[in-house]
């Protein structure tokens, strides 16, 4: 926001051709204004540096212009480029500006991976990524890549999509590892085969030429270096689990020691608490130790007496096992859940 | 003669009335102002010009009335570096904007194109004389509908982020009711959702699984990409490419709220692809599919191919040398990125072609005709 109240001023630029006007503009990232002693009707904004001769071919930049007394201000559909060049023309006057990206712009980085662990198993299936604030949606996938240890990058490794998926203001990306190619039995599987060999080395790789909401790069690659494990072919068992609970008259947290990778999309949000007199804890859930333990941090201090941890069924393992059901199932076997639903009892002392 | 002329006088009002009314029963809701559009993810035609706007980011599903543009001709569009053009008009980079979307009325031929902007921006175009204009969104006469999540309320983790994302993937109208593909970043399953138009208080969120086996060994859910209502005989149909390349069908009337449906898959579209857009395309008698896909050429398909074939590639193929489902034709047009029908026998699209340039143009019908 910093920004955008940082206005620059610019005195006396370029004036080709036409009448040699002294002027004073204001522009910022999301308008230019110009003052009313230019008499200013009409404000037509290009990008790039143009000529009077390349104008006459450009298309204008699309936007809202609104005259006043003191000013005529022209504000764009979005907001201008850092580092851009622009040609304004008005009242016969041509005039260029660039708005300079200050030198203390905080680039955008990778803040965090999920599955954070370093062993992941060969049929994972998601990858999340968190940035530090919104990226650029477009093409989003392209800067993505996993690469072997030998330096090769794998093709068809992640699913295309036309609407990425990104959450959280803009600064959540998920990234789906080819379903087609991690399920047997599909074509893409049978043909191309899984995208990961177990007991090899990959790298996620996220160029730096990735740009945030802004269009500015980041300032340096990001790379994730990961191992691979054998197929989790089995369901998240919740009864394998191991609870560590809180002391009453405290909010300290609860501990689930799951010791295998949930995903981290789905753990967050599958679990509720509830009292003995069926009330939900409020607080928040959070993946730790390498997304193998979750950890809810509540909002009030914790009653000593008994509550239940009601689990959805939908909960997922990193490679889209849930508590009922494979992610790529033998619909020739029995594939009744034994349970019908999940829950898990604790006492508070 | 004069109670003839009253009577054909009495007759056009009456037409007149019918199709005044009809106009009037599905805008009846319609406000004017800013539907507040924060993203446009899809985009489909329903009647009287009313354009149906899949919104993720607002989770919504907006109706705007956009019967003012007249009728054009654009069976000669042809816009040339579309992708530089709209960087120029926006004063930013080509990597900085995403099309995200392109159809045609089929009530007047008018051509609309949405673009993402990296700051979030959404942003609609109309092609007119060969040119871009934009549609402004900010007061326009609409109707909207928010898509609520079948799981009431949504956990959000210690810093009160939510997570859960779901991305309107194609959306279609017919008979009254907007169909709706997504894909979530939770479950990788094929919600699909119908919605009645008019927006009703009372609406029914049919989250519909549909699945399909594969080589009956591993049941697969999976979500779909783009889709098509069509119909086959006398019965109503969904075509729907998945994200794992098979194209399945399955009929409309059999799709009910919560139930879980087995489409019959009918082909394969090929590994390390995804299908795009697919549309219906007519060239004399003669009805085809059209597939645009990111891996893979423009596909053909014959309709009258796909309603004789009766198998099913979910069951696995016992007889040596027989074809896997129903045989497609790829088409010289490659890197199609958008895909519509237009007019009574064309077809409209925006193709990255061999030398770079990203063109809006029309399909050559010679290659859809016998």
């Amino acid at each position: 926001m910093k920004f955008f109240v940082n206005f620059f001023l610019l005195q006396i630029c370029i004036c080709i051709g036409y009448a040699q006007e002294v002027s004073d503009f204001i522009t910022n990232k999301n308008f230019i204004a110009i003052k009313s002693r230019d008499a200013t009707k009409s404000i037509r904004v290009y990008k790039d540096y143009l000529s009077k001769e390349q104008l006459s071919q450009a298309i204008p930049i699309i936007g809202k212009t609104k005259i006043t007394d003191k000013e005529t201000r022209f504000t764009p559909i979005v907001p201008f480029n850092w580092n851009q060049a622009y040609t304004v023309i008005y009242n016969s006057t041509i005039e260029h500006f660039t708005i300079e990206l200050p030198s203390d712009y905080k680039h955008l980085k990778v803040i965090s991976v999920y599955p954070s662990s370093k062993l992941v198993p060969a049929n994972i299936l998601k990858w999340y990524v968190r940035f530090s604030k919104p990226v650029n949606e477009a093409s989003i996938y392209d800067h993505l890549h996993f690469i072997t240890k030998k330096g090769d990058t794998l093709s068809n490794a992640t699913l295309f999509l036309k609407n990425p998926l990104i959450s959280e203001q803009g600064k959540l990306l998920t990234i789906w590892v080819e379903p087609g190619r991690q399920k047997r039995a599909l074509k893409p599987n049978q043909k191309l085969g899984p995208v990961f060999v177990p007991e090899k080395e990959y790298t996620l790789a996220i160029s730096k030429t990735i740009k945030d909401g802004s269009g500015i790069t980041m300032n340096k690659s990001f790379q994730n270096i990961f191992m691979i494990s054998e197929a989790d072919r089995t369901k998240p068992n919740i009864k394998k689990w191991k609870l560590l609970p809180p002391k009453k008259n405290t909010r300290f947290h609860l501990e689930i020691q799951t010791n295998e990778i949930l995903d981290y999309g789905s753990a967050t949000h599958s679990f509720s608490i509830l009292n003995n007199r069926n009330s939900r804890i409020e607080g928040q859930w959070e993946l730790k130790n390498q997304d193998s333990s979750l950890v809810f941090s509540p909002n009030q201090s914790w009653e000593s007496g008994t509550y239940k941890i009601i689990i959805n069924p939908q909960l997922e393992d990193t490679a889209g096992n849930n508590l009922e059901r494979l992610f790529d199932q033998d619909i020739k076997k029995n594939n009744q859940s034994p349970q019908s639903t999940f829950q898990i009892h604790f006492t508070v002392n | 003669m004069k109670s003839l002329i009253a009577f054909i006088i009495f007759l056009i009002l009456s037409f007149s009335s019918i199709i005044a009314n009809s106009d009037a029963a599905l805008k009846v809701d319609f406000v004017t102002g800013n539907p507040e559009i924060t993203s446009i993810n899809a985009m489909t035609f329903g009647p009287e010009s009313i354009l149906f706007i899949g919104d993720s980011k607002s989770a919504q599903i907006v109706a705007v009335d956009l019967s003012a543009h007249t009728k054009v001709d654009n069976s000669k569009v042809k816009i040339d570096q579309l992708d530089k053009t709209i960087a120029d008009m926006l004063g930013t980079q080509i990597d900085q904007i995403q099309i995200t979307d392109m159809v045609v009325n089929q009530e007047n031929n008018n051509i609309y194109i949405s673009v993402t902007h990296s700051s979030g921006t959404p942003i609609l175009f109309r092609v007119e004389n060969n040119a871009l204009k934009q549609i402004s969104l900010d007061d326009v006469s609409f109707s909207k509908i928010s898509l609520v999540d079948p799981i009431s309320k949504e956990s959000k983790d210690r810093r009160g982020r939510e997570l859960r994302k779901w991305a309107v993937a194609d959306i279609k109208y017919t008979k009254g009711k907007i169909l709706l593909s997504g894909l979530s970043n939770k479950e990788f399953a094929s919600t699909f959702r119908t919605i009645d138009f008019p927006f009703t208080d009372k609406q029914e969120y049919g989250s519909l699984e549909i699945y399909h086996a594969a080589h009956g060994k591993f049941e697969t859910h999976a979500p779909i990409k783009t889709f098509l209502p069509t119909t086959m005989g006398d019965t109503s149909y969904i075509v729907a490419a998945y994200t794992c390349t098979p194209l399945v069908v399955f009929p409309l009337d059999e799709v009910k709220s919560g139930k879980h449906h087995k489409g019959r898959t009918v082909a394969e579209l090929g590994s390390g692809n995804s299908p795009l857009d697919i549309v219906e395309v007519k060239s004399d008698d003669t009805r085809y599919l059209l597939i645009a896909n990111n891996n893979r050429p423009l596909m053909r398909l014959d309709f009258k191919d796909l309603e004789a074939y009766k198998g099913s590639l979910t069951n696995p193929v016992t007889i040596k040398g027989a074809a896997e489902g129903v045989n497609y034709v790829n088409m010289p047009f490659v890197n199609v990125q958008q895909l519509d029908a237009y007019g009574a026998n064309g077809y409209v699209l925006i193709q990255r072609e061999s030398s770079g340039n990203l063109a809006l143009k029309q399909g050559r019908n010679w290659w859809i005709q016998k």
